[in-house]
C-alpha cells in the first residue's frame, strides 16, 4: 500500500513536470545534440531520469530548479559520454562574440543559426544560455548552475552582447 | 544594427520552437525504466559473459591439477571475480545518480569528469593488478615444471606487453579528462 501510495506521488510529480517543463527539455536536448536519433535517445534519458528522481525529491528545492537540475546533469554525463568517442571543438562565449557574423532576415534560418550558436558553447556557458533562453532570471540560473550571482550577471551580459551582435530582433519577417 | 537589437528576442525565438514529442504518460516511462533495466542488465551480462567462461575455464584447469599446480588458475580465478565486482560496481554507480536533483550542474559536471578519470587512471589497481598474481604464478610454475624455454619467454613478454597497453590506453584517455576538467577549473578561476 505504502509503495502504491509512494509511486503515485511520484507519478503526479512527473506528470506536473512533463507538462510544465515538457517542452523546455525538448529545447534542451535540441542544445545539445544535432542527430535526431540520438536526440530523442537523450530526450528519453533525461524523461527516465526525472521520473526516477522524483523518488527522492523532498522540496529542498523548487520544481523548476529540480527538473532544469536533472535534465541538465543528465545531459551533461551524456555528452561526456558520447564525447569520449566524437570529440567537438567547442569555445567560450568571449570567443563566440568575435567570430559574430552577420544576421539572417528569416525566423527559420535565425533559429538555426541560435542553435549552431548554443550547440558550439562548452558547457558551463551553453548551461547558462540555455537557463536564459528558456526565461529563467539571474538568481534562478545561479541557483541552478551554482554559479555566484556576480558570475552569472557577468555572463548573461555576455550572452545578450554575443546574440545583439547575431540577431535581428526577430529579423524583418522574424516575429 | 546591432545596437538597436533587443537582446531578449533570441528568447521568443528559441522558445517558439516546435515542440518534439517525446515520451510523457506514466505507462511509456514505466516501459522506458524496464528497457532501461533491461539494457543494464545485458550491460551486467556482457561483462559476466567474459568472465564466466575464463571461470569455468580455469576451474576445470584447478580440479585437473595437483599441489601448486592448481595456484595460477585458482589466482586467475580470484582475479577474474575482483575486476568483474569492480566493473559491476563502478557501472552501476554511473546510472542515474540520486543527487542530480540537488547538485548544482558546475558540481555535477566536474565530479562526474573527475569520476570518469580516476576510474581511468586507477585501473591498473581494479582492472590489471589482480590479474598479476596469477600470470607471474603461470610463468613461474611453468619455468618450475617444464624450465624456461624461448616459448615461455614469449609467452610472459605478452604477459607484460598486453597489461602495459590496457594501461597505456587507460592512461591516455584519463589524460584526455585532465585536460577537460583544468580547462574547466581555469574558466572557473577566470569567472571568479
Amino acid at each position: 500500500m505504502q509503495t502504491t501510495l509512494h509511486l503515485s506521488a511520484q507519478d503526479d510529480l512527473y506528470r506536473q513536470a512533463a507538462e510544465e517543463f515538457g517542452a523546455a527539455m525538448g529545447r534542451l536536448a535540441r542544445g545539445y545534440e544535432v542527430d535526431g536519433d540520438k536526440r530523442r535517445d537523450l530526450l528519453q534519458e533525461i524523461h527516465l531520469a526525472l521520473w526516477r528522481s522524483f523518488e527522492g525529491f523532498d522540496e529542498r528545492c523548487s520544481l523548476r530548479t529540480w527538473v532544469y537540475r536533472v535534465a541538465h546533469n543528465t545531459t551533461i554525463s551524456w555528452v561526456i559520454r558520447q564525447k569520449r568517442g566524437r570529440p567537438q571543438m567547442l569555445v567560450s562565449l568571449e570567443e563566440l562574440d568575435a567570430m559574430a557574423v552577420a544576421p539572417d532576415a528569416d525566423r527559420h534560418a535565425a533559429l538555426e543559426r541560435l542553435m549552431r550558436l548554443v550547440q558550439r558553447l562548452e558547457p558551463r556557458d551553453r548551461q547558462v544560455i540555455l537557463a536564459w533562453l528558456e526565461g529563467l532570471d539571474a538568481a534562478a540560473i545561479g541557483e541552478l548552475t551554482g554559479l555566484s550571482a556576480r558570475n552569472v550577471a557577468t555572463k548573461i551580459h555576455r550572452i545578450k552582447t554575443v546574440l545583439a551582435r547575431n540577431f535581428h530582433a526577430g529579423g524583418r519577417d522574424g516575429r | 544594427m546591432a545596437a538597436e537589437m533587443d537582446p531578449n528576442d533570441p528568447r521568443s525565438l528559441w522558445q517558439s520552437q516546435e515542440e518534439e514529442k517525446v515520451t510523457v504518460t506514466i505507462d511509456e516511462i514505466r516501459s522506458l525504466a524496464k528497457r532501461f533495466e533491461r539494457r543494464i542488465f545485458w550491460r551486467n551480462f556482457r561483462e559476466y559473459a567474459v568472465g564466466v567462461p575464463l571461470i569455468v575455464l580455469f576451474g576445470a584447469g584447478v580440479r585437473s591439477q595437483q599441489g601448486w599446480q592448481r595456484l595460477p588458475p585458482l589466482l586467475l580465478i580470484a582475479g577474474i571475480v575482483y575486476s568483474m565486482f569492480q566493473l559491476h560496481r563502478r557501472g552501476a554507480a554511473r546510472s542515474h545518480p540520486a543527487d542530480a536533483g540537488l547538485t548544482a550542474l558546475r558540481d555535477f559536471h566536474m565530479r562526474d569528469l573527475e569520476q570518469q578519470r580516476d576510474a581511468l587512471h586507477t585501473v591498473w589497481k581494479w582492472y590489471l593488478l589482480p590479474f598479476v598474481p596469477g600470470l607471474v604464478a603461470v610463468i613461474v610454475v611453468r619455468a618450475m615444471s617444464r624450465g624456461v624455454n624461448a616459448r615461455l619467454i614469449a609467452t610472459g613478454v605478452f604477459f607484460v606487453v598486453t597489461l602495459i597497453g590496457i594501461w597505456l590506453l587507460n592512461e591516455w584517455a584519463a589524460g584526455k579528462l585532465d585536460r577537460r576538467i583544468d580547462a574547466l577549473k581555469r574558466m572557473e578561476l577566470k569567472d571568479e
